[in-house]
């Protein structure tokens, strides 16, 4: 297979693992924090705030996907 | 701008026969947030609630029992607005004529609902009972038999064989159920019971009734109808009752609601035998009228003096210019800036659109986004819903600004030998030549590595704003030492962290291995050398590990052009199923190309408008508030209120 193939799957697979990875860890934060904000409706800052720190890891993916793809 | 409202610190102290004057005073200029008083000693107690509040609070409850039933949409603008004077009229001749009217008639219908229950009810019985064929003077009152009437699942009969042989059965049936009922001697009543019990035996109670089942039901059915009519005229009236009198009856719910307010202020006051003290906050720039409006109104009796307390801890009125309003509502629902803290709104306000457009950016989606919010904020007026929509226009605008700089429309480009207007009108069109000649600033598909380093950029002035803010809340609380060891610090770090990038992209634009030396590598060294310094005599070694949480905060701000990515690529997916695949097949083609596009740029508007937003909140939340916002303030509640209804005299 060509190198430019091999370059455009392993960028693909940044994105898609780091986001399966995300996924599966913002599942349990999701669930508690809407659960928190049912009882306080004040707890959306936060809740959105915790709910999204697993996210950054995705952005690495995609950074990453960048990099091989571009440069 | 960037602080929330200067504020003093003050006690209104007076006689005790002033209160009730001073109440009212303190109410009408609505500007005193007053601090409950809390710990009562020899002196001082908490006050008790003026004598009429028990009054106002009875007459309240009858009057939002009445606007229960009314059911006022948000946004309803009176017709009429009372006057105080015109509404204590109404209170001492009108309100217990309409008191009782409207309670003998609510009371009335809460009978008849009941009555027309037990009907339906009775409906219920008679009818199982009818299909049985059995007199109903028959299925009581005997002395020595038991019946048992009620639903069955199957026939018994043979069951109850094997518990006694001196019994009665008559079943028939009704709907898919078996209405049985069973003549038995008392002595077996127990036993037999039992038996039924297992084919799941619903009793069906039996009515007192000296007629025929079917005189009965008709009898039933003319007073129900009978009821319904009443009920139906009932409700009419109390309708037009309320539909005549609903200014009125909303401007007496606020009227009750201000005087019951204003009699319990002893509630919250410090009173002594004959002296009261209130004290509260109020901003530093009413302060003076405030004070010259007490000493007239009560004959110099009550005076209001500003406090110089150690304990000074005052609550939170934001103050931001009118565009930046509406933009209070995401500040505030991440937290309630502390009074010693920098409110960071006005610069929301003018971020979370730019970082909304720069995803979205395309001129198409921008329109039909703004004309979206346009449309829903002549429905929706609630204060909530207005302030949302404002942020979502304000958004839009900025889409339209950023699409025009990417040149895009509904993933069309506008500009260049691509433009839609040379596939639209051919490249000979005057018209689409000047488009073709021209280049939008940035395409976002072609020139990604360099948005790329932009979003990134983006991020370290973003962050670099934030720990500037948090070094003036740390030195603002804590002293200077604590900023530079807690904040300062980590604006090195930051530094260093953009210079290791610069680093980076001038050796991949150059050609060179990745960490061939060059000066701005060799910039960040000092940067680092301070930041770790600073740490550790500040924080501790232990949160060196903080720089890695840094960087990913840095390279998270690529989310910008990832988002705006992601669309671009569905929008131009879309386009091209639908008129580079399906157009040209035919006319049925070209009806499934409407379609096609149609559903695909709906879902990716909707998706346009969720996505951006919350990437653009959780940037500013968790990136920007993170480094210097700690909230836990209290919201500024002045005793007053904006009458709507009723207007002093």
């Amino acid at each position: 297979m060509a190198v430019e193939g091999m370059v455009a799957v392993g960028a693909g697979l940044a994105v898609g693992l780091a986001g399966i990875g995300a996924g599966l860890g913002e599942q349990g934060i999701g669930a508690a924090a809407v659960g928190a904000m049912a009882e306080d409706p004040a707890f959306f800052g936060k809740g959105l705030l915790m709910t999204v720190i697993p996210e950054t890891i995705v952005i690495f993916g995609l950074v990453v996907s960048f990099l091989l793809m571009f440069m | 701008m960037f602080e929330p409202v200067r504020m003093v610190k003050v006690s209104v102290v007076g006689p005790k026969e002033y209160l009730e004057k001073t109440s009212s005073t303190l109410y009408r200029l609505n500007g005193l947030h007053i601090e409950d008083y809390k710990e009562e000693d020899e002196y001082f107690r908490i006050g008790e609630p003026l004598e009429r509040a028990s009054k106002f609070s009875k007459l309240l409850v009858s009057v939002r029992s009445i606007l229960s039933y009314a059911g006022v949409k948000d946004g309803y603008e009176p017709e009429k607005v009372f006057s105080v004077s015109e509404l204590d009229r109404e209170l001492d001749v009108n309100i217990k004529e309409l008191e009782e009217v409207i309670n003998s008639k609510i009371s009335r219908m809460k009978e008849i609902e009941e009555r027309l229950r037990k009907i339906s009810e009775e409906r219920r019985s008679l009818l199982p009972l009818k299909a049985l064929g059995i007199r109903p003077d028959l299925l009581t009152g005997y002395r020595n038999i038991e019946v048992f009437t009620g639903f069955v699942k199957a026939n018994p009969l043979e069951k109850i064989v094997e518990v006694t042989k001196d019994f009665e059965i008559f079943t028939a049936e009704y709907g898919d159920e078996i209405v049985t009922a069973v003549f038995v001697k008392k002595e077996h009543a127990e036993s037999v019971f039992r038996v039924l019990q297992d084919f799941s035996f619903r009793e069906i109670p039996v009515p007192e009734i000296d007629v025929g089942y079917d005189e009965r039901l008709e009898q039933l059915d003319s007073e129900e109808s009978e009821l319904e009519d009443e009920l139906a005229r009932l409700k009419d009236e109390i309708n037009r009752y309320e539909q005549e009198n609903l200014d009125l009856l909303l401007a007496l719910e606020e009227h009750l609601s201000i005087e019951l307010e204003k009699s319990e202020l002893p509630l919250r006051a410090a009173t002594s035998k004959y002296a009261f003290v209130v004290v509260g906050y109020i901003p530093e720039e009413m302060f003076e009228k405030f004070q010259k409006t007490l000493k007239s109104e009560t004959g110099g009796k009550v005076v209001a003096l500003k406090l110089n307390e150690s304990e000074f801890n005052p609550p939170t009125a934001l103050k931001n210019p009118a565009f930046a309003k509406p933009f209070e509502l995401l500040t505030t629902s991440y937290a309630i800036p502390k009074y010693s803290e920098i409110d960071p709104t006005a610069v929301m306000s003018i971020l979370f659109p730019i970082f909304f457009g720069f995803m979205l950016g395309d001129v198409g989606y921008g329109i039909v986004i703004l004309a979206l919010g346009l449309w829903l904020s002549t429905k929706f007026k609630t204060e909530g819903w207005q302030a949302l929509l404002k942020v979502l226009n304000y958004s839009a605008i900025s889409t339209i600004v950023f699409g025009l700089a990417y040149g895009e429309f509904f993933g069309f480009e506008i500009f260049g030998h691509e433009s839609m207007f040379v596939k639209l009108l051919g490249d000979e069109s005057g018209f689409a030549k000047i488009f073709a000649e021209m280049h939008p600033i940035a395409n976002r598909l072609y020139e990604a590595p360099m948005l790329l380093v932009l979003t990134i950029a983006i991020g370290v002035f973003h962050m670099a704003m934030a720990y500037i803010f948090g070094i003036r809340n740390v030195a603002k609380q804590h002293g200077w030492k604590h900023a530079v060891e807690e904040k300062l610090n980590w604006l090195m770090a930051l530094i260093s962290i953009a210079l290791i990038i610069t680093g980076f992209i001038i050796n991949n634009i150059a050609g060179k291995a990745v960490f061939s030396l060059n000066f701005a590598y060799l910039a960040a060294v000092p940067f680092i050398v301070l930041w770790a310094v600073l740490t550790v005599i500040g924080e501790g070694a232990m949160f060196l590990i903080e720089y890695l949480t840094l960087l990913s905060n840095t390279i998270s701000y690529a989310r910008l052009l990832a988002v705006g990515l992601a669309s671009v690529g569905f929008a131009v997916a879309f386009n091209y199923m639908a008129f580079n695949m399906l157009w040209p097949s035919g006319p049925v083609g070209i009806l499934v190309a409407i379609v096609v596009f149609a559903i695909g740029h709906f879902i990716n508007i909707l998706l346009g408008i969720l996505d951006p937003g919350l990437q653009s909140l959780r940037l500013h939340y968790v990136e920007f508030f993170v480094k210097f916002f700690e909230g836990g303030g209290r919201l500024y509640t002045p005793f007053g209120r904006r009458r709507k209804y009723t207007k002093e005299d």
